[in-house]
């Protein structure tokens, strides 16, 4: 009987080879196909039932994940969340993580980055759970609130940051929206308010302050004023031709200043009254005279023509301004146009955020950007954020001059809405003409001006509110006045 | 005492390592679950560790002590593959409640310690396997019994649309779990008493030398059972899985090959019929032949969720497996019973897989290997049927699972929720373990019979025992000499070898006499454990307790 039990372990040995066979060939050659069926949601669920780092602000945690008994193990929660919106983004089971720190660090998020690297290591050997780690900003709570405060209920934007090393201390769009209601773990759900998001006629999630181009209206006057002195022959006390209209060249359309004024006298004004009373004609018929050439060089100096990226990109989708935008090729009459911030000239609050950050920092444009550091599991830095320096728009002398400018637009000027008592602003206001009838309200500054630590811009759709009375309100939450 | 304890160095040694190995293997997979579950050691767990650990010391002293030399890897195996069991069992209770000792894994629980106990107490109580065999009547009619179980109205329960469920005052049992031993035995015992007769040459077909038909009866009698089993029961896996041991264990017995085809073309003529008759046999198939297509996908009755789902989560887990807990085993149905092999294949990937199939194979392999070692054919018929029982019921399962045959819906041995089968399952390891000790015992004539061997021949006579009691004194005689077993004298140095040598040389000799011996004795040997197994014929005629060498060679 020996034989047959040798045949049949000889049957026994080559069944169970016929298994392994067959499970190779479901776990190892088909599993790719399978784990890509549309029925399939363990790949789904696996993706998002991971355990995701937080979002800090000044050492609190604004986004966590926390544990909840369902088949993803654990919801993103966002507290503030309209508060932080247009910089988290959010996470959810239909789009992923989409928009804000939640798609740029998303790596880093999810423990998936290079940065991570030891730690996955660690978990293949030690199966310990994925490791995540944690993003911290350069957002400050208090100037985050007040900005969120004075434009939530407008249509509008603002940006806060340091021009000194370029960090974002805040970041606001209006109206905003709530990330919780997307990171709902029931799918329709998530569907459902992701898609009445997106049909709303206001936009919430468009991000104004990075993602919307806006006429810059008078703010633009900065940049031409700088032109001006990149010449070497003129100062604020320069006087140039100031008309009541100019007429475009080549074309019959005549341009007014603000209210149909007059600025100056016999026909000249000082480049400081003319940024002061923020008149249109001296600037236009200067920037016509000074030439395109001078007028793009210096708007690309700033930053315009090129999507600036506010974050690293190396943890998921860079974060990116969409590019401000000046023509090339432009005709006199278009010269004078974009020289009053019309025309086909659209910046980004970012952009204009810029304008001042140059001059509040001796002319260097310091890269801006939101991340300052990138924490493991163990709360160990892996990443840290340094200034680096993006673009020089100007001289430090020029960038003195125009200090003095700004803090005179603000204390004699337009732009005496953004004072401070106790405290030297420097400012430049805007209006921008979005149709006959509607305008948009820019305000561009730093303060203190003697030490700028803070740069803002903010802009309010069709003028609701005037956005140097909120830049004041941003700014003393900022100066803790 | 010397030479045995030559011997029982080194297996003492060998069976110490991997028994200890097999525990410390079981403790580590109950604390890598607590820990990814639970996140912490809490006192169940240290309860759960102290009995585990408990059971297993008694379990393997019983062991060393009542059977010394039983096989030191086969009951190693089956402890880590129970640990296997009952961590995924707990494992996907876990999900709904983070108590570790939640009801339903606390059954299983039980059930293992009671299986283990159980089979202490067997190997404790019977000491010779062959006193199984003058039951095979009555194991079959309890087997057949259990088997058809199910079918009596009251108890039987419906589960699934199979009906293979009792409930006994509140109490759930799967009866086809035990009627399994009790079929085996019967088969054996069946088998041993008229393979000579089975064996017979009929009439050549196509070349094929086939039985006498007036043979057929047991077979046809045994499909008839499978048929019933298969149609009323719905249980094909069940019905496939008796009859299947049935055929492996004739063709042992009879070595003819025309048995497995005859064997084969009835029960292909049964699937066939059935097939053709009843729908839920013909949705097992569509769903097998695509169980990807939507509609079927989406069928509620006979649908293919279950093997879509099963097929996800073990692609999910690929080859290395996403960990223990990090799978998704509530998005199959039956995720601890039917469907724990796909849970083991998410959690612990491909390489678990191939694991755990190759432990069953060894587990197997092992038993055959007892099967050649053991001297009666009694036993050798015995290995061979619990041996392909396990690896065909694994075979009907997790090739259901991966698609190889349809699926039928089998529990996974010692692994697989479901407290009948385990307990089941572990009083064949007890038999298992009998058989090994009888089959790795080193091999000398007591002192009864040394007294009348006289009348003993190789070739067998049967006047040398008066009454089949006699037979069993002699058994229980040889046990008790065990601590004294004179064996080879000290020169025998590479003592192991030298026996599986000679016992293989003495049973490719007893083999043949065997098939002569008893096909003489056919008509009249019906005494229960007559003295005409092989094992006795097959005895070494020596007038001393001459070493095993020259033994064997004695025969040549």
């Amino acid at each position: 009987m020996n034989k047959q039990l040798r045949r049949l372990s000889v049957l026994v040995t080559l069944m169970t080879f016929v298994l392994m066979g067959f499970a190779t060939y479901v776990q190892f050659i088909e599993a790719p196909e399978l784990n890509a069926d549309p029925r399939n949601m363990r790949q789904v669920y696996q993706y998002f039932g991971q355990p995701r780092g937080s979002i800090i602000v000044e050492g609190n945690t604004i986004v966590e994940s926390v544990p909840i008994r369902d088949e993803y193990n654990w919801q993103r929660v966002y507290a503030h969340g309209e508060l932080y919106a247009a910089v988290t983004g959010y996470f959810s089971i239909v789009n992923g993580a989409d928009r804000g720190i939640e798609a740029s660090q998303d790596l880093n998020l999810s423990g998936d980055s290079d940065l991570m690297g030891w730690d996955r290591i660690r978990r293949m050997f030690f199966g310990e759970e994925q490791q995540v780690g944690s993003v911290e900003l350069t957002i400050k709570s208090r100037i985050q609130e007040a900005a969120y405060e004075a434009l939530k209920n407008v249509k509008g934007a603002a940006i806060v940051l340091n021009p000194k090393t370029g960090e974002i201390y805040a970041m606001v769009s209006t109206p905003s929206y709530d990330p919780n209601v997307l990171a709902s773990h029931n799918s329709s759900e998530a569907a459902n308010s992701y898609q009445k998001l997106i049909e709303d006629p206001n936009n919430p999630m468009l991000n104004r302050a990075i993602s919307e181009l806006y006429p810059p209206g008078s703010t633009f006057k900065i940049i031409d004023t700088v032109a001006a002195f990149a010449t070497g022959k003129y100062n604020s006390d320069s006087t140039i031709s100031s008309q009541k209209d100019y007429r475009l060249p080549g074309t019959d359309v005549t341009i007014p200043n603000y209210n149909n004024i007059v600025c100056g006298s016999n026909g000249k004004v000082t480049i400081r009254e003319a940024l002061e009373l923020s008149c249109n004609t001296p600037f236009a018929e200067l920037m016509v005279d000074l030439g395109q050439d001078r007028l793009l060089n210096k708007a690309s100096a700033f930053g315009v023509g090129v999507p600036i990226p506010i974050d690293d990109g190396t943890g998921g989708l860079q974060i990116t301004s969409v590019a401000s935008r000046i023509p090339n090729n432009l005709t006199p009459d278009k010269v004078a146009l974009a020289a009053v911030g019309q025309g086909d000239v659209l910046f980004t609050v970012l952009q204009d955020a810029l304008l001042s950050a140059a001059i509040a920092n001796s002319g260097n444009i310091m890269q801006p950007h939101l991340v300052k550091n990138v924490y493991g599991s163990d709360m160990t830095v892996l990443s840290k954020a340094e200034p680096i320096h993006f673009s020089t728009a100007m001289s430090a002398e020029d960038a003195q001059e125009m200090t003095d400018l700004m803090v005179n637009n603000v204390d004699y000027g337009y732009a005496y809405r953004a004072q401070i008592k106790g405290v030297k602003v420097g400012g430049k206001t805007g209006t921008a003409q979005k149709t006959e009838t509607v305008a948009h309200s820019w305000f561009t500054g730093f303060a203190p001006a003697d030490n700028p630590e803070y740069v803002v811009a903010v802009l309010v759709e069709n003028d609701e509110i005037n956005a140097a009375d909120q830049a004041a309100k941003i700014l003393r939450a900022a100066l803790g006045k | 005492m010397s030479s045995v304890d030559g011997i029982g160095h080194r297996s003492r040694f060998l069976s110490f390592t991997v028994s200890t190995l097999s525990i410390l293997i079981s403790l580590a997979l109950f604390a890598l679950l607590q820990l990814r579950m639970l996140n912490n050691f809490d006192n169940g767990f240290f309860w759960f560790i102290g009995i585990f650990l408990g059971v297993s010391v008694v379990f393997f002293g019983v062991i060393r002590l009542r059977n010394f030399y039983a096989d030191p890897v086969l009951v190693p195996i089956v402890l880590v593959i129970s640990s296997i069991g009952l961590v995924f069992v707990t494992r996907i209770d876990l999900k709904d409640d983070q108590n570790f000792m939640s009801s339903s894994s606390f059954k299983q629980f039980l059930a293992f310690i009671i299986g283990v106990l159980l089979c202490v107490f067997l190997v404790l109580v019977v000491k010779d396997q062959r006193i199984f065999r003058r039951y095979y009547w009555t194991s079959m009619l309890i087997g057949i019994g259990l088997l058809l179980l199910p079918l009596v109205p009251i108890v039987g329960r419906t589960v699934q649309g199979s009906q293979l469920w009792v409930n006994f005052f509140g109490f759930q049992f799967q009866p086809a779990e035990f009627a399994k031993i009790f079929l085996i035995i019967f088969f054996a015992g069946f088998l041993i008493e008229r393979r000579d007769t089975l064996a017979l040459a009929g009439p050549r077909v196509l070349g094929l030398q086939l039985p006498r038909f007036k043979d057929m009866g047991p077979l046809l009698f045994v499909w008839g059972i499978s048929v019933v089993v298969m149609v009323f029961e719905r249980d094909l896996g069940t019905s496939l899985l008796f009859f299947g041991i049935f055929i492996a264990m004739l063709y042992v017995a009879t070595s003819k090959i025309s048995w497995i085809i005859i064997g084969l073309i009835l029960f292909g003529l049964a699937i066939s019929v059935g097939y053709s008759m009843f729908p839920h046999f013909q949705a097992r198939v569509e769903v097998w032949l695509d169980p990807f297509s939507q509609i079927l996908y989406e069928r509620t009755l006979g649908g293919s969720y279950q093997i879509v789902q099963g097929l996800f989560s073990l692609a999910n887990g690929g080859i290395s497996g996403t960990g223990l807990g990090a799978g998704y085993p509530n998005m199959i149905p039956f995720a601890d019973s039917d469907y724990i092999f796909a849970v083991i294949g998410e959690e612990m990937g491909l390489l678990g897989v191939l694991a755990l199939l190759m432990l069953y194979l060894l587990f197997s392999e092992r038993i055959f290997r007892q099967g050649l070692g053991i001297r009666d054919g009694y036993g050798k018929l015995l290995a061979a049927g619990i041996g392909f029982s396990f690896m065909l019921q694994v075979f009907v399962v997790v090739g259901g699972i991966l698609r190889v045959i349809p699926l039928t819906g089998l529990t996974l041995p010692f692994v697989a929720r479901g407290g009948s089968s385990l307990i089941a399952n572990w009083i064949l390891v007890a038999l298992l373990i009998i058989l090994s000790n009888q089959a790795r015992q080193p091999y000398e004539l007591p002192e009864i019979v040394n007294t009348s061997y006289e009348n003993f021949s190789p070739l067998g006579s049967t006047s040398s025992y008066d009454s089949p009691n006699q037979g069993i004194s002699w058994l229980v005689q040889k046990n008790d000499t065990d601590q004294e077993i004179p064996v080879g004298g000290s020169k025998v140095k590479d003592d192991q070898k030298s026996i599986m040598e000679s016992t293989k040389e003495i049973e490719t000799i007893s083999d043949d006499q065997i098939d002569n011996s008893v096909s003489l004795n056919a008509t009249v040997d019906h005494k229960d454990l007559s003295p005409n197994t092989p094992d006795d014929r097959a005895k070494p005629v020596s007038n001393q307790k001459s070493s095993y060498k020259t033994t064997g060679k004695s025969h040549e």
